[in-house]
């Protein structure tokens, strides 16, 4: 009846794209324990935009700092290092340790490593569209099942509300959120979950309300369950493959709707890496570094792909449910 | 039908009150006000005070909400913190653009996912397929600055063809008609693609799953049997069917079609509404934020309601 009770094989859409979120969010969880600090500015001088792929000899000074350059040799109580043509002595006593580095995704504007921005930025992004989908989920599911299950007046006021809700236009209204009140992390995750759960409440309403008139309702109530029992426990579990084909979707949604936000710097804020705010450091530079926009850019479209896909396949297991019956 | 039309009128007023309501409420309880918008510090407080003033924000929120429920229902939707000009003006002054840009994407958007689900349709699940398939995925998939930013930075950077920003070069600005028009169509060029394609995805496969299922309706059938060659049925008998709900989708995008491709304009830097919000939002332009959020409202409200009605013209089943 549903994707996880009757789950003899999941249609290849949906296994790629479940394994495709589930190896993203790994990478997202995990990612940024093996790279460097994502804020970190190594020598703004030799290592800003670096194309991907570069390599950089870094020698860390007895003050804490770095600098960096093409290459480095030692000679007689000196590290001469050689940056853009030029070269420059460093005495060898201030001198702490020196290595290479490579910049696997390139560098940004100001010199920090790509690669470990784009990680910690996929733990903001998606933790931001999961945590928002959590919210609307709650929210949705919650009135949707009050709306439909007990009908009369609550159904009356709740979808009114949900009505005049979807009436408003949410992005400018985000917008004058974000502007206002210059989101914190939590803030915005409320706001983009709050903003969409309307959705949620008519799709669970609408199930709700064609479920409650079947065979398996009228046989638990005739042995005795409880309202919230049926809802819980019998309503719920047979409406959850649209929702979560829904959910799905609408993952994708928030993850997009953030990174648009983050790309107008009203999301997430700096230093924060997130792919959004990460796209708009780079819009300036677009004509000779293509890393900084294209590589975020690509991200965002994966994960949206991989929900898009896990939707596609849920959809299919419900018509085959649907066949089945 | 005319009371069907009434009541739905009324309704709409009714949303269309309250969400002017709430934002006004959300507006007005922010923390600052126009006079924070004077971060000089030499202004004397007295000039703060005056200013507070003059833009009436010295008194009580009930009178200030009736005052400008009053003047907002007689068409007048107050003077902008930034532009110095009414509401009404600025908005008038961008809206065109936005009209113009976003209709030009929704046409294209349209066409290019009719034309592409029909290309799909000639053999489902072969090659060319699954091909646009995964294309319509990725497209539907981009974010929509990151389709302007590759749009620029392939045409306008790489290739130097079209111009990346604005709606007219300053020698279009100062000459009329042919030179004009070309030169306004030249800067349409980018922003209308990078609108078509971020909403061809949606489209295209919206429409190839309804066409699938409709090719196996029995009036699909029936008119096979008559002797209709299978391209006249699924473009004269089955193409029309799967638009139907599309109206919705449709009715659904003419709020895009006013609050825009903010984004699009953002980055283009097309001066339309999407971009005059950005900024009031930016500047806290607290009466045009408000005014604007109005006239997107009503946008979405008119947009259902056209829907609706177009809906029940077009497929007699529906009664309103």
């Amino acid at each position: 009846m549903s994707v996880f009770v009757r789950s003899a094989r999941w249609p290849r859409r949906l296994r790629v794209g479940a394994c495709l979120l589930a190896a993203l969010a790994i990478v997202a969880v995990c990612g940024p324990w093996f790279t460097a600090d994502p804020s970190a500015i190594v020598d703004p001088r030799a290592t800003a935009l670096l194309p991907p792929g570069s390599q950089r000899v870094v020698l860390e000074l007895r003050d804490g700092t770095g600098v960096a350059g093409e290459a480095a040799r030692q000679a007689e109580g000196f590290w001469v290092l050689s940056r853009r043509g030029a070269e420059e002595k460093i005495p060898a006593a201030d001198v702490t340790a020196v290595s290479t580095r490579r910049f696997w995704l390139g560098t940004d504007t100001v010199g920090r490593d790509v690669l470990a921005r784009l990680l910690s930025g996929a733990r903001v992004s998606l933790a931001v569209g999961g945590l928002a989908l959590a919210v609307a989920l709650i929210l949705g599911v919650g009135a949707g099942l009050a709306s439909g299950w007990t009908g009369g007046i609550a159904d009356a006021v709740l979808m009114r509300i949900v009505d005049a809700l979807l009436a408003v236009p949410m992005l400018f209204l985000l917008l004058f959120l974000a502007a206002v009140f210059r989101p914190s992390l939590a803030a915005l995750i409320a706001v983009l979950g709050f903003s969409s759960w309307m959705g949620v409440a008519r799709l669970v309403r609408g199930q709700v309300l064609s479920l409650k008139e079947r065979e398996f309702v009228l046989a638990a109530r005739a042995i005795g369950a409880s309202p919230w029992r049926i809802a819980f426990v019998h309503l719920l579990p047979n409406a959850l493959t649209p929702v979560a084909q829904d959910g799905a979707l609408r993952l994708g949604d928030l993850i997009l709707v953030e990174a648009s936000l983050s790309f107008l710097g009203l999301g997430v804020q700096p230093p924060t890496p997130s792919w959004g705010n990460m796209v708009a450091d780079g819009q300036a530079v677009l004509a000779n570094a293509w890393w900084l926009s294209f590589l975020p850019v690509a991200l965002v479209a994966l994960t949206v792909i991989a929900a898009a896909l896990v939707a596609d396949g849920l959809q299919e297991i419900a018509r085959r449910d649907a066949a089945v019956r | 039908m005319m009371r069907w039309a009434l009541r739905r009128i009324g309704v709409g007023l009714v949303l269309v009150w309250l969400v002017a309501t709430v934002t006004f409420a959300l507006v007005s309880l922010a923390p600052g006000d126009a006079a924070s918008r004077l971060t000089d510090p030499r202004i004397p407080p007295a000039a703060r005070e005056r200013w507070r003033r003059d833009f009436g924000l010295d008194r009580p929120l009930p009178a200030r909400y009736a005052s400008w429920l009053g003047s907002a229902v007689t068409g007048d939707l107050g003077t902008s913190w930034y532009h110095k000009r009414k509401v009404t003006a600025v908005i008038g002054e961008v809206l065109p653009n936005t009209l113009l840009l976003t209709s030009l994407g929704l046409a294209l958007e349209l066409a290019g996912g009719i034309a592409l689900a029909l290309v799909q349709l000639r053999r489902p699940h072969g090659t060319g397929d699954r091909w646009i398939t995964l294309a319509t995925l990725t497209a539907f998939a981009l974010p929509t600055f990151g389709v302007a930013l590759g749009l620029i930075g392939l045409f306008s950077y790489r290739l130097g063809l079209f111009p990346p920003s604005h709606m007219l070069s300053l020698e279009g600005e100062m000459a009329h008609g042919w030179t004009r028009f070309a030169d306004l169509v030249k800067h349409l060029v980018l922003p209308v693609t990078a609108i078509g394609v971020t909403g061809v995805g949606a489209v295209t496969r919206y429409l190839r799953g309804s066409l699938l299922d409709e090719r196996l309706e029995h009036y699909v059938l029936a008119a096979r049997a008559r002797g209709c060659s299978p391209r006249r049925a699924l473009i004269v008998h089955a193409l029309p069917n799967a638009l139907l709900p599309l109206i919705t989708m449709m009715g659904m995008s003419l709020p895009f079609l006013v609050s825009g491709s903010l984004i699009i304009e953002v980055v283009f830097s097309w001066p339309g509404m999407g971009q005059v919000m950005y900024g009031a939002a930016l500047g806290r332009d607290l009466p045009l934020l408000l005014g604007g959020t109005i006239v997107a409202t009503v946008a979405v409200v008119v947009g259902n309601l056209l829907a609706d009605a177009a809906y029940a013209i077009a497929d007699p089943r529906v009664r309103l």
